[in-house]
């Protein structure tokens, strides 16, 4: 409907450049369905009608006032049209337009508009006023360790600093329009000498080709250029941490930056990566690999412990460990639900818990943590609603599944847990393990753009191990992540890593 | 993903019932099983401990008796004693009264071996008098019921090598094998707490007789190779003291107690003579000196060298004894028959001939000592 309109004005307007100011005030007022923020100011400059129109809010108004408008009324020449404005006056961007479609667009963007009446052409003259928030702490990845900086809203910001980490000009930046009725900048980034060209091409592509009418956030993009849409696994890796992104660059990835979101997306990603902090990197080798391995672990228990419960309470009595069964028997005999009701209840009562906690106010959440973990467990308990050991076991698998640095990884494997659950009530272990293959089939077959996302285990890359599941010394891995196909594949020489240059040698 | 789908529908709708589901509280978890004989022909009575699951109560442990002909049937007639279904998935140990031991287990332990459920490594043992009253001993430490004491009791004396293993895997391992035979352990109960003295000798499945835990030693170190054992033992103290230099009347001293400590040693058996049965056993044995009731000088070499050989003497002794007492009672818990089959090959051994030649067997045995460390211990 409106798009019909436009182009209706469109026709008619490039027919019948110049105008005078009541005509072109009416044109833009159309364009802008007579909304109140445009404004226009009109001045007599050397007996002709200058007006300047701009959107209230959009522009700069110090520079207005102070660059813009005094050098304009001071102009002596006679013969006043555009080409002397853009001449006398000291501001860049200026661009003369006759085109009253883009003249609006302009506006829109935060220029003011110059135009001398009856003039061939008007004049656009950039000066925005962007409102974004400064740069803060990163909030949703947090580190104890290590620089604390984190994108925000503003891709020219966000830029910024990915410039200023990484200044060298081997990094390529790629500008793609993406939306067809809001278009959004998306910038692909990458390091020309290191990034595989296949990698680059396909986001490339992936992204140029999309037909979307908008992308709300770079998560959105993400799902939208992901190789399965179906799967419950990310398969794009985002951040908020440039350093998180520089890393990445480094190690011959490719970033995605969206304009109007503070994640940046990495691609392709393994499994592992979404395991990884930058912090296991700044720490000391075994430190990281220990965290490392930890989370991994973590992220195993997580899956497994609950199931494990209602599999051995359900059916396989005696896999429990004698030590343990007069407990388990003595806490189970209270409780009137099977081992499998009592578990999804427990389940079901945490992701509330960590539901109500993220969308109530921060004031409120602390306050949630308190009635639901301490209250409502003892009372659970108290009641005989259920077995205080199967609160144990569902606290450390809700803990395990938060150690994941990545919010929607921690979110997959906690949903993951309840179809686990559902068929350990239904077939005991032969029913994990169906699970477990179903699951393990799943991530031998996903892709992260092309490439194998359970590398380096499938396909198995052991120097690969090295900065993905464990970390080594620099004296010993000295060769880029191979899975990212780098074009060049030694980080360093080894020989020269391993050489001591004391002084006394 | 219709495929997907059908194979779930399918999955969910077929197998549903394929497993038994059994909820921890609701099944009476039986730790440990006592068969005795009763005088009646046929009839044989069940002793079951199980744990039960109470919140009201804090005694977790119960002990139900019944009686029928088979395993079975044993286990049938007590769920009409408890409200609780009987699983034995748990059963940590399979006690046989003095009589049943005597006529034969295997018709029991057949169905326990056969019965998936049963774990393999559940220890078996003999009562010195039945089942059911070293079961029914109501002193048990701080175990849950007596089925775990006993379990625990025997497992910590197997790891500290005084009794030799006597898991069910073991035992029919030494059952089906036709050149050796299984030794278990005799519990009997003092003063209400059940205790192991003895071990039972098997012949095939008969408990032929009983050697005392000590001469377990013996058959350890002929069977198996110690690793951190002890031994106690007399020795004259004729060579070691020298009454001169001592303030003590050594006359009234019968002899000295020496105790070795970390003891561990090799054993190798060797058939000499086929014909004759003949074997040579070599075993060497390392250990230490933890405790001697006399002072004897250590420090020097010789009398350290004697001490080796009278040691050597001594266990040389007692374990030809053994042998001698193991022939009379044809059983064969060492393994010699293996050794020979090993040599005449199987067919010479078929028809139990073993069990004609075993008595005839002539062991020699050459034990060699070597006394580490007698300075600090531990």
């Amino acid at each position: 409907m409106r798009r019909s309109r436009r182009k209706s004005s469109n026709s008619s307007s490039s027919s019948s450049f110049p105008y005078t100011i009541e005509e072109i005030h009416q044109k833009l007022k159309d364009i802008f369905h007579q909304s109140p923020d445009l404004n226009m100011v009109e001045y007599t400059i050397q007996q002709k009608k200058v007006a300047i129109f701009y959107i209230t809010y959009q522009i700069n108004k110090v520079q207005l006032n102070k660059s813009l408008l005094p050098p304009l009324l001071k102009i002596q020449q006679q013969n006043l049209d555009h080409k002397v404005i853009l001449n006398e006056i000291p501001l860049g961007g200026g661009e003369a337009q006759d085109n009253i479609d883009k003249i609006a667009s302009n506006l829109i963007h935060g220029s003011a508009c110059v135009y001398v009446e009856q003039d061939e052409k008007a004049l656009t003259y950039l000066i925005p006023e962007l409102e974004q928030r400064s740069i803060s702490r990163a909030e949703n990845e947090s580190l104890v360790f290590g620089p604390q900086i984190s994108f925000t809203e503003s891709l020219v910001s966000n830029l910024n600093i990915i410039r200023w980490r990484m200044d060298t000009p081997d990094l390529e930046v790629k500008k793609i329009i993406v939306g067809e009725r809001i278009p959004t900048e998306v910038r692909v980034i990458y390091l020309k000498s290191l990034a595989d060209d296949e990698n680059v091409n396909t986001v490339q592509q992936r992204i140029e080709e999309l037909k979307v009418d908008d992308v709300l956030d770079s998560s959105v993009l993400a799902q939208l250029i992901e190789d399965n849409s179906r799967s419950i696994f990310p398969q794009i890796l985002q951040t908020e941490l440039p350093d998180r992104l520089c890393y990445a660059l480094k190690k011959g990835k490719v970033g995605v930056v969206l304009d109007k979101s503070p994640n940046v997306l990495i691609a392709p990603s393994t499994v592992f990566s979404f395991l990884e902090t930058t912090e296991d990197v700044y720490m000391r080798w075994n430190m990281g690999s220990f965290a490392r391995i930890l989370r991994l672990t973590a992220m195993v228990l997580s899956i497994l412990l609950t199931p494990a419960y209602v599999a051995a309470l359900t059916f396989h009595y005696e896999v429990i460990p004698s030590s343990m069964l007069v407990s388990l028997g003595q806490s189970r005999a209270t409780v009137p639900f099977p081992p499998i009701l009592e578990a999804l209840l427990l389940e079901i009562l945490i992701e509330l818990l960590r539901e109500a906690g993220a969308r109530l106010p921060t004031k409120v959440g602390q306050t949630m943590g308190i009635v639901g973990g301490i209250v409502l467990g003892q009372a659970a308990v108290k009641a005989g609603f259920t077995s205080n050991i199967l609160i144990i076991i569902v606290a450390l698998s809700a803990l395990s599944s938060f150690t994941a640095p990545s919010y929607l990884m921690g979110t997959a494997i906690r949903i993951i847990r309840f179809p686990t659950i559902i068929f350990a009530g239904l077939w005991g272990l032969v029913g994990m393990l169906f699970v477990f293959g179903f699951l393990i089939i799943h991530l031998l077959r996903l892709t992260s753009i092309g490439r194998p996302y359970l590398s380096p285990i499938y396909p198995l890359t052991i120097k690969d191990f090295n900065d993905s599941i464990i970390r080594l010394p620099a004296t010993i891995g000295n060769t880029r992540p191979l899975s990212n196909h780098p074009k060049d594949k030694k980080a360093y020489s080894e020989k020269k890593a391993k050489k001591k240059k004391d002084i006394d040698e | 993903m219709k495929r997907l789908t059908l194979l779930m529908i399918c999955s969910v709708l077929c197998l549903t019932s394929c497993v038994e589901k059994k909820y921890l509280e609701q099944i009476g978890i039986v730790t440990a099983v006592g068969y005795d004989m009763l005088d009646e022909e046929g009839w044989l009575e069940g002793t079951h401990v199980l744990f039960q699951f109470d919140p009201n109560q804090a005694n977790v442990s119960q002990i139900i008796t019944t009686r029928a002909k088979t395993a079975k049937g044993l286990i049938n007639d007590a769920s009409l004693k408890t409200s609780k279904k009987l699983a034995s998935g748990q059963l940590r140990l399979v006690l046989f009264g003095d009589k049943i031991a005597k006529e034969g287990v295997m018709r029991l332990l057949d169905t326990l071996a056969r019965d998936a459920e049963i774990a393999d490594m559940m220890y078996i043992a003999v009562s010195e008098t039945t089942a059911n009253q070293v079961l029914r001993a109501n002193n048990f430490e701080d175990a849950a019921n007596i089925g775990t004491y006993l379990h625990q009791l025997i497992q910590k004396n197997i790891q500290d090598e005084k009794v030799p293993q006597s898991t069910l895997h073991d035992f029919l391992h030494h059952y089906y094998d036709r050149s050796s035979d299984p030794v278990v352990p005799i519990l009997n109960e003092e003063n209400s707490k059940p205790t192991i003295r003895n071990l039972a000798v098997f012949r095939g499945d008969q408990m032929v007789g009983k050697i005392s835990a000590k001469e377990g030693f013996h058959l350890k170190l002929l069977k198996d190779r110690f690793e951190s054992g002890q031994l106690e033992m007399v020795i004259p103290q004729e060579p070691f003291i020298d009454d001169k230099e001592s303030d003590r009347h050594y006359e009234e001293v019968q002899g000295i107690y020496i105790n070795l400590g970390e003891l561990s040693s090799d054993t190798d058996i060797q058939v000499v003579s086929v014909d004759n049965i003949e074997f040579n056993v070599n075993i060497n044995i390392t250990a230490r000196v933890l405790e001697l009731s006399e002072a004897v000088k250590m420090e020097d070499d010789k009398i350290i060298k004697k001490l080796e050989e009278t040691i050597d003497k001594n266990l040389e002794q007692q374990t030809e004894e053994l042998i001698q007492k193991l022939q009379e009672m044809n059983s064969d818990p060492v393994g010699f028959g293996l050794k020979y089959q090993r040599k005449v090959g199987p067919k010479a051994m078929e028809n139990d001939k073993w069990r004609e030649l075993y008595p005839q067997m002539k062991v020699k045995i050459n034990i060699n000592t070597k006394i580490l460390r007698s300075g600090i211990i531990n």
